[in-house]
């Protein structure tokens, strides 16, 4: 009986890091996607959300069944309670990724303003890696970078305050269009960073069974803030 | 001698004989015992060892201790064996992983290590998909087991470093406990990078020849119906025809130039840098003049370097050519050359419209332009800059730049001069 509950929460365990790397992949294709007007490109990472939707259906009712059948305890309910959660953030990211893709088809005739794009690439890079990142973090069960998450997600937050900024670089009502648009794309990549963030406190509680919010040190901050 | 004493004599004469006999056999029964299993031991462990039939203790002693010797010469060759072995893995570029039949991991070298931020004394037996955050590596060990071959594949990484991998796992069929994987993998990064960097370049280049071309091709087929009708016409379009030509001769030159920078052979003697800038900018006064540019120097006496006198000449007449390029009329191109113990430093300063922060990084990458929409009018080739940095360093030097919109440019080459003659070389 308990090799097949542990089997269980492996088999979860493995398909939680398939569906991290689904999205890593999603991220990559949108990203190049809206650096090159690739329409072709955006559409398939639309397609392919249903896989990440599919995964993430059988990861939630495989949850539900271990609940009711296993009644897990202690530890193990807290890994069971915090793939359900991660399992959620994981199918939001995907989601975020294909709500960039939509905006490659819409926005492919407007005029891009090259600031905002080379700000959106950096922050294209830096939520690739935060994704990646908590991947690491949930695989290792690292404590140590869940706690240097926040740190890293710091320059998506300036990054996305920094595109308001850039907006007036627009000069006409197209490039107008074209940068409102990428404003909420900048929000999502932002977003990204966020979910990242709560992917590592699930692990600091599946790990500790401690439930707190990740959020960086004033000493760190300003020492970042100084890079 | 009394009756009594001769018959205790006797009871113990041969009470020492029985308790003789009973010590013996007591005694000889285990040496027996104990010699079989040092011939045993002798023979496993010893296969070549000459075995002299220990008949006393002091016998087996000797034996037991020669093959202790021995035993301690083999463990210290097997540790010696699996130091090597351990030290070849740490010192490889390459990261190796050993992975069990169940996916475990039970060795990562330290450049796995590195690659993948685990700690140096990382607990060996955990699952190598959990251990390492990503299901590239125990998929591809998966797909070897099965195969029972070797499977190759590729990981690209966003952390804790952006790097590009190359895997391959190849199952341990025949030795040790079955199932066992050997994952190695190459960084090719560098190599990705490269072939970006050169399919970009093949791309740019027959960009930049197709232009001119084109151009005059055009120019060539309004010139043929042209002429008959309207001689003067006929001959602007054959003055632009010209021009087109001109600017595919310098896109050629500069194309050889640069495959010559880059193949690194220097024709190195020593250089005298005043002589070379007056020599260079000599050659530039009517350009300067022409485009009422203002062409200065100002040079310090006598500064050598050890280095290729044409590639250095190339430099110079990149930087100055850029210059004037760039420079308004009314403007002024300085070059000045200024020299420390070690270090000559070759100056080019302009007043012209200076490049944008934001470009400064890529402006030495072959084919860059700032601005992309005024290239032809202005005429480079976009490869002057990169000529410049290659010679640079190929002199062991640098190239910097300090630039200002709409106040100008200056161009820093520092190279190490030529020291004096002595045991340095």
């Amino acid at each position: 009986m308990r090799t097949t509950f542990e089997q269980r929460l492996e088999g979860l365990e493995a398909k939680l890091l398939q569906m991290g790397q689904l999205v890593q992949s999603q991220l990559e294709r949108t990203l190049e996607a809206l650096a090159s007007f690739d329409t072709t490109l955006a559409d398939e990472v639309i397609v392919r959300d249903d896989q990440i939707d599919r995964v993430y259906v059988e990861v939630e009712q495989e949850i539900l069944r271990t609940l009711a059948l296993q009644a897990p305890v202690a530890k193990d309910l807290r890994l069971v309670a915090g793939v359900l959660h991660i399992n959620s953030h994981i199918e939001r990211m995907g989601d975020l990724c294909v709500n960039m893709a939509k905006f490659v088809r819409i926005t492919k005739d407007y005029p891009p303003v090259p600031e905002i794009q080379s700000t959106l690439t950096e922050m294209g890079s830096h939520a690739q890696r935060m994704v990646a990142a908590a991947m690491t973090c949930f695989a290792r069960r690292d404590l140590e970078l869940a706690e240097r998450l926040p740190i890293l997600d710091q320059p998506l937050d300036r990054l996305n305050s920094e595109i308001f900024r850039q907006i007036d670089r627009a000069t006409d009502d197209r490039a107008l269009e074209w940068a409102s648009r990428m404003i909420l794309v900048a929000r999502y990549l932002e977003r990204l960073g966020d979910h990242s963030v709560d992917i590592g406190e699930q692990v600091v509680f599946i790990v500790t069974g401690e439930v707190k919010e990740l959020v960086p040190s004033k000493a760190i901050r300003a020492g970042v803030e100084d890079v | 001698m009394p009756t009594p004493t001769l018959i205790a004599i006797g009871v113990g004469l041969v009470a020492a004989a029985v308790l003789a006999f009973l010590t013996a056999r007591a005694v000889g029964r285990p040496v027996a015992a104990l010699r079989r299993t040092v011939h045993r031991l002798a023979d496993s462990t010893l296969p070549s060892w000459r075995w002299t039939e220990p008949d006393d203790v002091q016998g087996l002693t000797n034996e037991l201790s020669a093959i202790t010797t021995r035993l301690r010469e083999r463990l210290d060759g097997l540790t010696e064996e699996r130091d090597r072995a351990g030290q070849i893995l740490d010192a490889l570029d390459d990261g190796v992983l050993l992975l069990d039949g169940a996916g475990r991991l039970l060795v990562a070298n330290p450049a796995a290590r590195s690659w993948f931020g685990l700690p140096d004394d990382l607990r060996p037996g955990l699952p190598v998909q959990r251990v390492l955050g990503v299901p590239q590596v125990s998929e591809l060990a998966e797909r070897a087991a099965e195969a029972g071959a070797p499977v190759v594949g590729n990981l690209t990484m966003v952390f804790p470093e952006p790097r590009t991998l190359a895997l391959r796992a190849f199952p341990l069929a025949d030795r040790g406990p079955t199932g066992r994987i050997v994952v190695t993998m190459a960084d090719i990064t560098q190599r990705r990078r490269l072939e970006v960097l050169r399919r970009d370049f093949v791309a740019n280049a027959s960009h930049e020849l197709k232009t001119p071309v084109a151009a005059v091709r055009a120019l060539a087929e309004t010139l043929l119906t042209a002429l008959p009708e309207d001689p003067e016409a006929g001959r602007r379009f054959a003055v632009r025809i010209g021009w087109e030509a001109e600017r595919l001769d310098v896109l050629a030159r500069d194309l050889l130039d640069l495959s010559r920078v880059e193949r690194g052979t220097l024709d190195v003697e020593p250089v005298d840098l005043v002589g070379l800038v007056k020599e260079v900018v000599g050659g530039y006064a009517d350009r300067a003049e022409e485009r009422r540019v203002r062409l200065s120097t100002e040079l310090r006496p006598s500064v050598a370097v050890r280095g290729d006198r044409a590639q250095l000449g190339l430099l110079l007449s990149n930087l100055i050519d850029n210059a004037l390029r760039y420079t308004p009329a009314k403007g002024t191109v300085c070059v000045r050359l200024d020299a420390t113990e070690s270090r000559a430093a070759l100056q080019v300063a302009d007043t012209g419209e200076g490049i944008p922060a934001a470009e400064l990084p890529r402006i030495f990458e072959r084919f860059y332009r700032v601005d992309k929409a005024r290239a032809r009018q202005t005429g480079g080739t976009g490869l002057g800059l990169a000529i410049v940095r290659h010679v640079a360093e190929a002199h062991g030097g640098t190239v910097r730049v300090d630039s200002e919109l709409s106040r100008g440019s200056t161009f820093t080459v520092t190279l190490p001069v030529a020291g004096p003659p002595g045991p340095v070389a």
